[in-house]
């Protein structure tokens, strides 16, 4: 086996282990660090074609370049945003919370229709 | 390389690239899927600079590894507590049988994916569809090119329009995220007073990871180097001294909204320029095609770690200014 | 024996030197019970174990500006493991505002000092 043809075997690994883990995994956050994961292999992919030439062919460089800036760009978005489901998660426990441990005549507390 | 068989070496980054893969996917905590993780960016930087990659190796290190790296951290850290805390306890007995059979229909899929992509990758390599590449194309086309390193040459001048598009893709996130900002949250566990240590390690390591941005970005003209990888270590160092509580505060909305438009912004000029000039969006007169680059790279730089900062600082803090 | 032949050989226990401080580092950092002690292990061994590596690849750095470029990363390294270290000990870890973001310094230094 030669070099690139291992490596193009490790990049189809990552790839395997990192998608069936995005679809299996209920935590957001590890499916997060799955897409990175099987990012990492399809740019392994990339790469080790363009190893095939020496010098290295530079356009498959220049994708892996462009493909590791939007990965961080769309984690970024995707850890913001699991964030702010998390933050939702715990107002909405710490004012049940709060509601529970409140008045009892606090009927209105729910306020629909209350107004026009 | 392409014929070579395969060394020891190379065995064993491979073996460790999938192992540590494997440990980050199937960590039963958080911070212990985040911690691979940092370890898998470490180790596929090493990946990049062995298949001569490194202007890649760069980019993985600093965006790849760093950027993300910190973005999970601060992810991690702020969450809830029983998320990061200590695992479930196992089920007793020496192998946990009930953890295999769950485990096992993921695994064999994951063989079989894995398994199926090798054959048709291995498959494509041996056909040996067309080997050169593109690369004799652009090696014969860099004195037009208006910098010296190949990769940059592609990125900045010959595919200059992936780049455009990059950066707006960068541009659109910032907008999403900060579309999202709320006030200001505290952290789980009480944070400790800033250490007057940590204050002055930022003071005084502020500047010089400035100027190695700088430097990076200067270099990415004959070398391994560039306005991405520039701007990422400035964003680190910018994230940095947040941490430090140097960083950008709400007061400082205007000058961060500025800095990220500047990027997009000159670029756009930039295509605009090349068609009224020459007649096709994103042309660059060999002439000062380097020049134009240069100072393309720099504010593109500037924009791109102001963008990777206010991500970072819109995971917890309270109001950036949104622009 | 040539001067060439030497300079690699000694380059070459310098750098075998250096991974074996980071495998003891390592060692203690799996084996030690507690935070401070593990600390103690890691910043001492891989501190030691960078040094010695970036000694070894400085014999065969092509140019003398390489050769520096190779040592600021090891003087970078050295206070930001330090400052780490500090941090964590002082009763932070998982939590605290300085020690988890620590990591976009480093990697970005490290890879672009390596030149």
């Amino acid at each position: 086996m030669s070099t690139l043809e291992w490596y193009l075997w490790v990049a189809a690994a990552l790839l395997g282990l990192a998608c069936v883990r995005l679809l299996l995994a209920r935590d957001p956050l590890v499916r997060l660090i799955a897409i990175n994961v099987a990012g990492s292999g399809s740019l392994l992919v990339l790469v080790t074609l363009a190893a095939r030439t020496d010098p290295p062919d530079p356009v498959p460089h220049a994708l892996v370049l462009t493909g590791i800036v939007i990965t961080v760009a769309f984690t970024g978005v995707g850890l913001v945003l699991l964030r702010r489901i998390e933050e939702a998660a715990e107002d909405a426990a710490a004012e049940t919370a709060g509601e529970a441990a409140g008045a009892p005549g606090e009927d209105g507390a729910a306020g629909n229709g209350e107004g026009p | 390389m392409g014929d070579d068989p395969v060394g020891l070496l190379d065995v064993l980054l491979g073996l460790a690239v999938v192992g540590v893969a494997g440990t980050a996917l199937t960590a039963r905590r958080r911070m212990g899927a985040v911690v691979s993780f940092l370890v898998l960016g470490v180790l596929l930087a090493v990946l990049w600079s062995r298949l001569g990659a490194p202007d890649v190796a760069l980019a993985e290190a600093a965006i790849g590894t760093g950027v993300t790296g910190a973005l999970f951290v601060d992810a991690v850290t702020r969450g809830p507590p029983e998320t990061r805390g200590a695992p479930a306890a196992r089920p007793a007995g020496p192998v946990p049988w009930q953890g295999v059979r769950a485990a096992l229909p993921g695994g064999l899929a994951a063989v079989l994916l894995g398994a199926g992509l090798g054959t048709a990758f291995a498959g494509a390599v041996l056909a040996g569809t067309a080997p050169g590449g593109l690369t004799g194309q652009v090696l014969g086309r860099m004195d037009a090119a208006g910098v010296e390193h190949p990769v940059s040459a592609v990125l900045l001048n010959f595919r200059s329009y992936d780049t455009l598009l990059e950066v707006v893709v960068l541009f659109v996130a910032v907008l999403s995220v900060t579309a999202t900002l709320g006030e200001e949250r505290p952290r789980h566990a009480p944070p400790s007073a800033r250490a007057a240590t940590l204050v002055w390690f930022c003071r005084v390591l502020a500047p010089v990871l400035v100027l190695v941005a700088a430097w990076v970005l200067l270099a990415g003209s004959d070398r391994p180097g560039g306005a991405f990888q520039s701007g990422a270590v400035l964003a680190g160092a910018l994230i940095l001294m947040d941490t430090a509580g140097l960083g950008p505060g709400p007061d400082h909305g205007r000058l961060l909204r500025a800095a990220l438009v500047v990027g997009p912004a000159a670029f756009l000029v930039v295509a605009a320029g090349g068609l009224v000039v020459e007649g096709e969006w994103l042309a660059l007169d060999p002439a000062w095609a380097g020049g134009v680059i240069v100072a393309l790279e720099t504010l593109l730089a500037l924009s791109i770690g102001v963008a990777l900062t206010v991500v970072f600082l819109a995971l917890g803090r309270g109001r950036v200014s949104p622009p | 024996m040539s001067a060439g032949l030497l300079l690699e050989i000694l380059s070459a226990v310098l750098v075998v030197a250096g991974a074996g401080f980071f495998t003891v580092g390592t060692v203690g950092l799996v084996r030690l019970p507690d935070l401070r002690t593990r600390l103690h292990a890691l910043t001492k061994a891989d501190n030691l174990g960078l040094g010695l590596v970036v000694l070894g690849l400085v014999l065969q750095a092509g140019s003398v500006g390489a050769a520096v470029k190779l040592l600021v990363v090891w003087f970078l390294a050295m206070p930001a493991s330090a400052v780490v270290a500090h941090l964590m000990s002082r009763g932070g870890g998982l939590g605290a505002t300085g020690g988890a973001a620590e990591g976009p310094g480093t990697p970005g230094e490290g890879g672009a000092g390596g030149r």
